[in-house]
This record gives C-alpha cells, structure tokens and sequence, in this order.
C-alpha cells in the first residue's frame, strides 16, 4: 500500500467479550482511503462484532477505532458522518414509505435538497427502483427490493466511507452485478468500501486486500492489487487453514 | 367474474380470512359486542320513547330524527371502510390490473360487497330501532313487512351516496398519509368532537338509568322545532313516511332519490377506479425523480416524524396505543362517574362520612392505574424497534436526544389525552377544581416517571417485561396509598385534601427526578450496551 494514502479506518488492539466468552482477542487493522478492503471469517469468528464495535453499535473492553479520523467512542456523532452502513438482513421502518425512509435519513444526515435529488435519482436509477415502488409502503417490499433500498440509504448523504456486511444477500444476479461495480467505483474516487463477505470468490475478484479474521483475530491480511495472483488462492487458503484452526482447537465448533 | 371477485371479497374479510379458533373467537366476540350495542341502542330508544310519550305526536318526529342519525352515522362509518375495500391492497391493483379482469367487474364487485356490509350496519341500527318504534306505537303488520323490504333500498341509498363521498375522502386520505404531523391535529380534533358525542350520550345514559325525566333536553320549545323539521330529514323522512303508510309519494321519491345518487356515484367512481387501475399497470417508473416533491426537515424533525409514524401506525391488535390513548378520556370518565355515585348513594355513603379523602383516593387511583395500564402495555417503547436498534445507533445524532424524541412522542399523546379527560371531569363536576388543579401536575408527572421507568428497564434489562408491568401497576398503589395514609395522621388533619396531593406530588417528583437524573447519567453508555433484548 502506499505509505502517502491517509487512513479511513483504523483499530488497535480490539478486545471485546460478552461475559467470559472473549469473542475479540486483540484485532489490528488498518484501511486505507481509495481502496477497496475485505474481510472475510467463517460464521462466530467475529466478523460482525468487528464492524458492530467499528461503527459504535456495540460497546468494547479495551483497544481503540478511529474511523474518518475520528474516535468512534469519544467523537462519535462525528465519526457516524463518515460513512454509511449496510446491514445483512435490511433494517428500515417498515412503517415509511421507501421514498419517506431515505427522506428520513437524508433528513438526519442534514442533506440538503438540490443534493438530496441529484443522488437520489442516481442511486435508485442504478439499483433499479422505481418512483412507484419508493413511494409504496417498506412493508409491501420483497427482501431485494429492501436491501436495494438500504443500499440507497446508506449513500444518500454521500459518505467517505462504505461499510457493508453480507450486501449481496438477497440480490438478484444483475443487483448484484450493479453493486460490485458501485463498490469498485466509489473505491476508484478515492472513498474506502470495507466489506465483509462469505462469498470468498467476490472478495477475491473485487477487493484490493483482504484480511481473514479467525478465532477473534486478524489471521492474515492479502494485498491483491499488489499480487494479482493471491486472487486465485485465497479461497484455497481460506479453507486449508480454517480446517487446520479446527483440528488446533480440538472439537471447538469455529 | 364480478361474482367470483365478491366471493373473493366476502373470503378475504377480517372473520373469514382468520383461521380456526381465531376466526371463532372474532366472530364470537363481535355477535357479543353488537348483541350489547342492539341492547342498548334499544334500551335508550325504548326510554326515550316513554319520556317522549307525555308529548303527544312527538314520537313521530323523533323517528325521522333516530333514522336520519342512522343514516348520517351510517355514511360516517361506510366511507372509510369502502375506501378500504377498494385501496387497502396496494398490489391488488397490479394483481387484478394486470389480469383479463375488467374494471367494471372489480367495481361491481367491491360495491356488492360495501353494500352487504352497509345492509348489516342497518340491521343492528335502523331495523332494531325501528322495531322498537312499531312496537310502543303499535304499528301495524304491514309496518314490519316494509321495513324488512325496504332494507335493502336504504342499504343501496347509504352505498351511492357514500360512494359519492369516497371521491374526497380518498383525495384528503392521500394528502394526510403525506403529512402525519396535520393527520396528528385531525386526529385529535376529530376525538375532541368523539369525545362531545360521547359525553351527550353517556349523559343521556346516565339520566335514563337514574330515571329522572329528561325536561332539561326535551324542552317544549325544542320539541316544537323538532316536529317543524322533522319532515325535511330527506332521505329518511321519505322512508318514515312510506313504511308507516303516511305519504303514498314518498315511496317515489325515495325510490328516485336512490336511483339519482347511485347512477351518479358509480360512473363518477368507475372513472377514478380506471385511472388509478392504469396507473397501477402502467406505472410511474418514466416519472422524473427530479420533479418529485421532497421533504428534508431538520434532524430533530425528522426524528419526531419517524416517531410519530411509529406510533400512528404500529399496532399491538386491539390494544393499539392509539386506539387505546383515545378511548382513555371516555373510559376515565365512565369509571370516575359510576364510583361516585357508587359512594355518594345508598349504602356505601358512610364510608365518605367516615374517611372524608377516600373518594378522592379511590379517584386519583383510578385515573392514574388507567394511565398505568395504557403505558404499561402499549406505549412505544425501546423494545419495539427491534433491529432498528441498528440504524438508531448508527444516526449522526446522540442517543440522549433520540431517546428523549422516543420520549417525548407517545408522552405528548398521553399527557393530551389526559389533559382532556381531567377536562371532562371537572367540567361534569366529578372531581373538584382543587382536585383538578393538582391532578395536572400529578398526571403529568406521574406519566414522565412511568415513561423514564420503563425506558430505563427497557435500556437496563434483557427481559424486563414482567418487572416493568409490575412497577407499573404498583406505582400508583404504593404512592397513592402512602399519601392516603400520610392524611390520616393527625398534624395534618386540618386540610387532608391539600397534604394527600401534595404528598403525592412530591413523592412522584421525587421518584422522577431521581429517574430523570440517572437517564441523563447513564442513558448514552447504556444505549450502547443495549442489543436489541437479545442474548449475545
């Protein structure tokens, strides 16, 4: 990676446990502005924590995250204007309508209106919603018509930053086409995507480096753009250590 | 088709479209409901009938005024439910619009079934009444058949008519879905005019249970205005008129008056139906985005607006917080009313004589426990946003002003619907103006503790549902029966009502301010802390 580029995200020594189960034992982590970042983990390994505790949903023991240059527990409202984030499973009031729910967080993020519609209409022309469907209720949504939705909602206000857990979860094929080119894309003008994936083979094809997390700790961190040829072993990788991990810890379920 | 589409109608209704027990349970529940309402729909007629006996002729005319009532209560209640019948499914418009299903099946339809449901809400209203009438007048055979008869012509008249109001209800229901903040003042301005009906009925009820005569309502005067008018009550006076055989006309022009407005409403409605079919198929997807109309409010705005479309429109099923913050005033007043005169007559008077405070305890603990309940079970809490957590923690906004926003919305519902309900009692003389005058500040404080507290189990406890029901329930008890009990002692015997308040007041202020302070202590870490009730 380039020394010169500036951090996006940064988190030392991540410690995080929910009683006396240790779920984060020290993550190290630093991303980069312009670049396309995954992060990949067999399902407990502490994925989702990771980004929960990065973004200020959930509380940590010890360690610190700065992201967009700020302290995600002492500058937090700052922090949050940096970036947009998706969740797996969509989450929005279902009671809104679609065009109302990103009015909503437009609203919050103080977008104003000239800008509000400029990226309105571009966001939802390329994720193929249609002003009929926005102004129907949430409730009436497939779940790709919702995630389509909180992808949208999640740029609205034009963040630096994309965070994005399990995106293409319930997207359609071409959905799913669309947003690997808005992630590469938003990377190519300078602004961070990190995205966590079990879809080892679109991290291995879109991102410009990727770490592994196991076992609540940062494993091995690849940089694809700099060795295009890792891209063809990383799930091969993936695999062989995750079963080595396995046999290390006896019968621990991973 | 349009046969096919009526079934379809008649299956998707609220009975039938449940299953098993529950389809039992609601059918059972609402023959019971509408067997009361008949009773004592009929039981107030029958009264009124006997206290209007002593005025010769004047049955009559008030007939025409019970049937004309009807009618107007009919299209009150008719319109919003058609407006359902035909746009409560959204997507039925792409399912049937892009079917070989025509518009006038879907319209035929839909109005065969409205005009069912407005033939049953005449049933239970107008046919029961009337029987009553035929009865104490000792009408004839003849009355009885053509009431039964022409039944169905009403229902049909109800269904054109109030089809012809649909048009600008539907215009006015889209305007208010796109400004909750007006639908919020419409709403409260329609309960306030609710709440004026209710309390002249309930009145009325009162008055004809005690069996005192009713010469405050029924004054000559107004008696006589009423038979002058009485016959100009069209639709319904050519009704009256032709079932009790007055005016062979009549019959006429009630046949053309239904004829008259159904063949203006149902083309008028087929012509908006097929717009907003065709839109429906055809879509909107070509509209420019550009030249949408967009709302972008300040961050507290949009916070309360959200808010505010949480609490309008997600509901528990008949323990809608709504549903049941508007129905409060009515079911204070009824309760605090019939304890008084419970106290203030017969055997238990002594009780009042013995504890001079007990009646204002047993009051204040009704009005509060009714403020309990409706916030214990249904007021908008934390809980319910479920994984919405997730956005609310990742907003550019502090959880302290979100959660006071969360706060502040379903109070403010609260706190009005009991402002007006203490309203009603004063003004019907059932708590006193001292009484009054500390039951503001009491309530009101007393609705912040309850919010604070269950806020605050709800951000501290993972399964806080019992423990907060309880608290609930035991606030009210503990700090009334505490003050009572304070107003016993002697030193302040000499003004038990001023010590009993006052002590309530301050133990409510005590408990809140220490509940105040804590959220404002701990409200942003345990926000954090908090999982949406999850085990991790």
């Amino acid at each position: 990676m380039n020394q010169n580029q500036q951090i996006a995200i940064s988190i030392h020594s991540l410690h995080k446990s929910y009683g006396s189960h240790e779920v984060l034992k020290g993550i190290d982590l630093d991303v980069f502005e312009g670049e396309l970042f995954g992060f990949i983990g067999k399902n407990g390994v502490g994925k989702s924590t990771t980004i929960e505790c990065s973004i200020g949903i959930k509380d940590f023991q010890s360690g610190w995250i700065e992201i967009g240059g700020y302290d995600i527990k002492k500058e937090a409202i700052r922090a949050k204007q940096t970036f947009g984030y998706v969740t797996s499973e969509p989450t929005s009031y279902e009671e809104m309508s679609g065009l109302g729910y990103v009015e909503f967080i437009a609203s919050v993020y103080k977008v104003n209106k000239e800008k509000f519609k400029t990226n309105f209409e571009y966001l939802a022309g390329r994720l193929d919603l249609s002003l009929d469907d926005l102004y129907r209720p949430i409730k009436e949504y497939s779940h790709g018509m919702k995630q389509k939705l909180c992808l949208i909602a999640s740029l609205i206000h034009n963040p630096k930053i994309w965070i994005l857990d399990e995106p293409t979860v319930g997207l359609d094929a071409f959905t799913s086409n669309e947003l690997c080119r808005m992630m590469r894309e938003f990377a190519d003008h300078g602004k961070t995507v990190f995205v966590a994936s079990h879809n080892i083979d679109l991290i291995a094809r879109l991102c410009d480096r990727v770490a592994i997390i196991n076992k609540g700790t940062i494993q091995k961190i690849f940089s694809l753009k700099e060795n295009p040829r890792e891209r063809y072993h990383l799930n091969q990788y993936f695999l062989d250590n995750a079963k080595e991990k396995e046999e290390e810890n006896g019968s621990d379920v991973i | 088709m349009a046969l096919t589409l009526f079934k379809r109608e008649i299956l998707s209704s609220s009975f039938l479209s449940k299953s098993g027990i529950k389809s039992a349970m609601s059918i059972l529940s609402t023959i019971l409901f509408t067997g009361l309402f008949v009773a004592l729909l009929c039981f107030v007629y029958e009264r009124l009938y006997g206290q209007l006996a002593l005025y010769s002729g004047f049955n009559r005319s008030f007939y025409d005024f019970v049937l004309f009532a009807v009618f107007l209560l009919g299209i009150v209640f008719a319109v919003p439910t058609m407006h359902k019948t035909f746009f409560r499914n959204e997507k039925e418009r792409i399912i049937l619009g892009s079917r070989p299903v025509s518009r006038k099946d879907i319209l035929i339809a839909k109005t065969l079934y409205s005009l069912l449901r407005n033939a049953l809400f005449l049933l239970v209203t107008y046919f029961p009444l009337s029987i009553v009438y035929g009865v104490k007048s000792q009408a004839d055979g003849i009355f009885y058949f053509l009431l039964l008869l022409l039944l169905p012509l009403l229902a049909l008249l109800l269904t054109g008519v109030s089809l012809l109001f649909l048009l600008p209800y539907r215009v006015v229901f889209l305007f208010l879905k796109r400004y909750p903040v007006l639908a919020f003042v419409m709403t409260i301005a329609l309960s306030f005019l609710l709440a004026y009906f209710y309390s002249l009925f309930l009145g009325l009820f009162v008055d004809l249970i005690q069996n005192s005569s009713l010469d405050m309502l029924f004054t000559t005067e107004r008696m006589e205005k009423m038979a002058s008018i009485a016959g100009y009550l069209y639709p319904t006076s050519f009704l009256s008129n032709t079932i009790l055989l007055e005016k062979g006309i009549s019959f006429l022009w009630f046949l053309l008056m239904t004829i008259g407005f159904v063949s203006l409403s149902l083309p008028l409605f087929y012509l908006y139906l097929e717009r907003y079919y065709r839109q429906g198929t055809k879509g909107d997807a070509k509209k420019d985005y550009l030249m949408i109309p967009v709302r972008i409010e300040s961050p507290f705005k949009a916070l309360v607006r959200k808010e505010l479309s949480l609490v309008l429109s997600r509901s528990d099923g008949f323990f809608s917080f709504i549903s049941l913050v508007a129905v409060e005033p009515f079911l204070i007043y009824l309760v605090v009313s019939a304890i008084n005169v419970i106290f203030h007559t017969g055997n238990l008077s002594f009780i009042q004589t013995l504890f001079p405070n007990f009646l204002i305890l047993i009051d204040s603990l009704l009005i509060l426990l009714f403020l309990a309940v409706i916030n214990a079970t249904s007021s908008l809490s934390l809980k319910k946003e479920g994984n919405n957590v997730i956005t609310m923690k990742t907003l550019p906004i502090s959880p302290m002003k979100q959660l006071l926003v969360k706060l502040f919305v379903p109070y403010a519902f609260s706190a009005l619907s009991y402002l007006i309900a203490i309203v009603v009692l004063v003004c019907t003389r059932e708590i006193t103006p001292v009484s009054f005058a500390f039951l503001i500040p009491i309530g009101l404080v007393f609705l912040l503790a309850l919010s604070l507290s269950s806020l605050h189990l709800d951000l501290r406890m993972k399964k806080g549902d019992f423990l907060s029901l309880v608290v609930d329930f035991l606030l009210p008890v503990v700090f009334l029966s505490l003050s009572f009990l304070l107003t016993l002692l002697k030193p302040y015997s000499n003004q038990p009502v001023l010590t009993f308040y006052l002590c309530v007041l301050a133990l409510l202020l005590l408990l809140s301010g220490g509940l105040a302070l804590l959220f404002f202590l701990e409200a942003d870490k345990a926000f954090l802390r908090y999982e949406r009730g999850e085990t991790p």
